[in-house]
């Protein structure tokens, strides 16, 4: 970015600069948010399969009618302005009757009383607070929700988490831009990688080939993902701020497609539990959830949400009217009618979540998450390694970079896979899981942050981490059917996709690890040791 | 579910022709002489007939938009990238 | 690339393609809110904007990082500065 005289600034090598600088300064965090990502694709199945759980479709059999009315009556009258109603990962429906308020931080946020009540229709707990604070208490979701956090926003405070991890979609667009800028045999060199003479295949080509393959894909993530981050983190309150002189309220209601004030004029609501089974009949499947407004006044309605269906690749929102049942609209997801970007809005959802298609279309967006890191690690090695061999001065320096991208690649999914650990034996053991799954994930950083700075060889520590990742692979599975007894024959039994597909996926994984763990030990005894600088060399020097 | 199923055959189809870009790439082919002399492939195809197959991963884009199934599209165009990229992963011996 | 680190801080690319495009795309960004027609649904000059942020960002950036016409683009980066932050003026005064 530096070199400003036009004689030598060739585009070609502006580009390279910017690509392998951009690259290199926020590859490390980038490979975090691709990986934690690519879990995050299935973060709906993680949920089940933490809890060993299949769901009821409890929206559609049970009751929702009577309990509603039933829950009604024990709630404060002002939380009745909305309650949403949806099926947890433990079998019970969680009944929220909320309002909306700021909450402390200065965000609109809901507030209320949550009930959960289980497949018999009893209530087990009843907690108030705000939404957020409720939700990110409940051990529900404790796994699911912390590795999802990490791929929005890193656990930095908000809005600072999503503006980081907004810049590194952007950086990530550059990334993916500049490089299809600078291949100009990009058809030519689409299949074509070279051995080194060890036969490993040699990082340059690997990097391309791969990269090559995703560019589109990239892009397409890489935007989704920072339109994401930027419009909660700030876009949409300056939004407020510019089209609605600041009235935060107003625009949340544009967004939604509600009128502000609606009629509160006492009136009995019709039987909602016909509405969402009619709901059911037209999607031909469940809601995720239900959100009924102004429940026994005039202006009262029912939302069902539903995910995408048949061919379909947007969620589908049915809109019933709750003072008779009538079935009034399909509503889009922002405004009230439909428009060009709503339109866009449900095509960005897909796009960046892959969950247009169940597990099938899970599938191939975990794929092309894996191609993305992928490019991601071989990228950073690329420039280590020949940082390393070109550039006598800085070779130690590079060396340590060396060292800290196998302290990340590896390091990170084996702490993922701790933090499930800790899901698991806090769970057992009655502590809180939500805790537990956090300080699991940073004790096992830690710990891998002090062998990486003390082992001397950088190979076994190579050879280590993926010991245990793959390690980790295997115990899980067995760990899931300590806390649960859910075995895979019951499982096959009640259909049970979501909790063998994890299973199934971590066995693969462990699989993995240990194919490249033979192949790097058989590489290791033919090789002789090198040299690379650790904690230790630095002390003795001084 | 069945518009998706419908998709399984064109991915089976991409990864024919993917496959087959591969073994006929005349690159790739040149470089896995250079250090591997007992790969013995010996399918050869003309400049024109590469660039007809490689147009031909675009076929299953019309009767998909013709069946208006944009969930099969996106798919489609997933699994081709991926398809793509392990194919090309794969060491010379095999491909 | 091969200089030292803090030299890029008098580099005029720099400041073109880091700080003023991201200024000059914030602004672009705020005062689409104003002038985009809302469309029926009355969505669009909400969502539009936002949508279009990363996209403007990588336009403007790719062209002042690669433009030999520095002087051109910083005319036009600060054309585009003063034309939106007279719209937003507008809005909110006007």
């Amino acid at each position: 970015m530096t070199d400003n005289s036009p004689s030598l600034r060739s585009k070609a090598k502006a580009l390279l600069s910017l690509h392998s600088w951009s690259g290199i300064i926020l590859g490390m965090l980038l490979y975090a948010v691709i990986f934690t990502g690519t879990v995050a694709v299935v973060a709906d199945e993680i949920g089940e399969w933490s809890n060993s759980n299949y769901h009821k479709d409890l929206l559609v059999a049970s009751d929702v009618y009577a309990t509603v009315s039933r829950l009604a009556d024990q709630t404060p009258v002002e939380y009745l302005d909305e309650i949403s109603v949806y099926e947890n990962d433990r079998q019970q429906l969680v009944y929220f009757f909320h309002t909306h308020k700021q909450n402390p931080s200065g965000d609109m946020d809901e507030y209320g009383v949550q009930y959960l009540v289980n497949s018999q229709g009893q209530t087990i707990s009843k907690e108030t607070g705000f939404g957020s604070e409720i939700f990110a208490q409940d051990d529900t979701y404790a796994l699911s929700r912390f590795l999802v956090s990490i791929h929005t926003e890193l656990h930095i405070p908000s809005p600072w988490g999503l503006i980081l991890t907004g810049i590194l979609g952007l950086a990530m667009l550059i990334a993916s831009v500049s490089g299809f800028m600078i291949h100009r045999h990009l058809f030519t060199d689409m299949f074509s990688i070279r051995k080194q003479r060890d036969g490993q295949p040699l990082k340059r080509d690997s990097h391309t080939v791969a990269g090559t393959w995703s560019i589109p894909f990239a892009i397409l993530l890489a935007f989704t993902g920072s339109f994401f981050s930027f419009s909660t983190a700030f876009g949409l309150p300056a939004m407020g701020v510019v089209a609605f002189g600041g009235d935060q309220e107003a625009l949340m209601y544009a967004l939604v497609g509600e009128q502000q004030h609606k009629s509160e004029a006492p009136m009995t609501s019709a039987n909602f539990t016909s509405m969402v089974r009619d709901a059911a009949a037209r999607q031909s499947s469940v809601p995720s959830y239900l959100s009924i407004s102004h429940m026994g006044t005039e202006s009262a309605s029912l939302l069902a949400f539903f995910m995408p269906n048949e061919g379909k690749v947007g969620y589908e929102q049915l809109v019933y009217d709750g003072t008779n049942g009538d079935f009034i609209e399909h509503k889009p997801l922002v405004g009230t009618v439909p428009s060009v970007s709503s339109e866009i809005l449900s095509l960005i959802y897909p796009i960046h979540f892959g969950t247009f298609a169940g597990l099938m279309s899970k599938i191939v967006w975990i794929s092309l998450g894996v191609a993305a890191c992928y490019v991601t690690i071989t990228g950073l090695q690329l420039y280590a390694h020949r940082n390393e061999n070109k550039n006598q001065k800085t070779a130690n320096a590079w060396r340590w970079f060396s060292r800290m991208c196998v302290w990340g690649f590896y390091g990170l999914p084996l702490c993922s896979l701790a933090s499930a650990f800790g899901f698991f034996v806090s769970g057992n053991m009655g502590a809180s899981q939500s805790l537990w799954t956090q300080y699991s994930f940073v004790i096992a950083a830690a710990l891998i942050s002090l062998v990486s700075l003390a082992m001397k060889n950088l190979k076994q520590l190579k050879i280590l981490l993926l010991t245990g990742n793959g390690i980790f692979c295997l115990i899980l599975p067995v760990l899931r059917f300590s806390s649960s007894h859910v075995g895979w024959l019951e499982a096959l039994n009640y259909n049970m996709m979501d909790m063998l597909f994890i299973d199934f996926a971590l066995l693969t994984c462990a699989l993995w690890c240990f194919i490249a763990l033979h192949k790097k030990c058989q590489q290791e005894s033919q090789d002789s040791n090198v040299w690379t600088p650790t904690l230790s060399d630095v002390e003795v020097r001084k | 579910m069945n518009h998706l199923i419908m998709t399984l055959p064109f991915i089976a189809f991409s990864l024919l022709v993917i496959f087959l870009l591969a073994l006929s790439d005349p690159r790739r082919k040149q470089l896995s002489n250079k250090t591997n002399n007992k790969t013995s492939h010996s399918l050869t195809l003309s400049p024109m007939h590469r660039k007809l197959l490689a147009w031909s991963l675009a076929l299953p884009f019309i009767p998909l938009v013709i069946m208006s199934n944009y969930a099969g599209i996106l798919m489609y165009a997933g699994a081709v990238t991926t398809i793509g990229w392990a194919i090309s992963e794969l060491p010379s011996s095999v491909v | 690339m091969n200089t030292t680190p803090i030299l890029f801080l008098k580099n005029k690319r720099f400041w073109l393609s880091g700080p003023a495009t991201l200024a000059v795309s914030l602004l672009f960004m705020l005062a689409m809110a104003a002038w985009f027609p809302p469309g029926i649904g009355n969505v669009n000059n909400i969502m539009m904007p936002l949508y279009m942020f990363p996209l403007i960002w990588a336009i403007l950036f790719f062209y002042t990082y690669l433009t030999a016409d520095l002087q051109k683009a910083q005319w036009i980066l600060g054309a585009l500065f003063i034309a939106n932050t007279a719209i937003l003026a507008f809005q909110f005064l006007g």
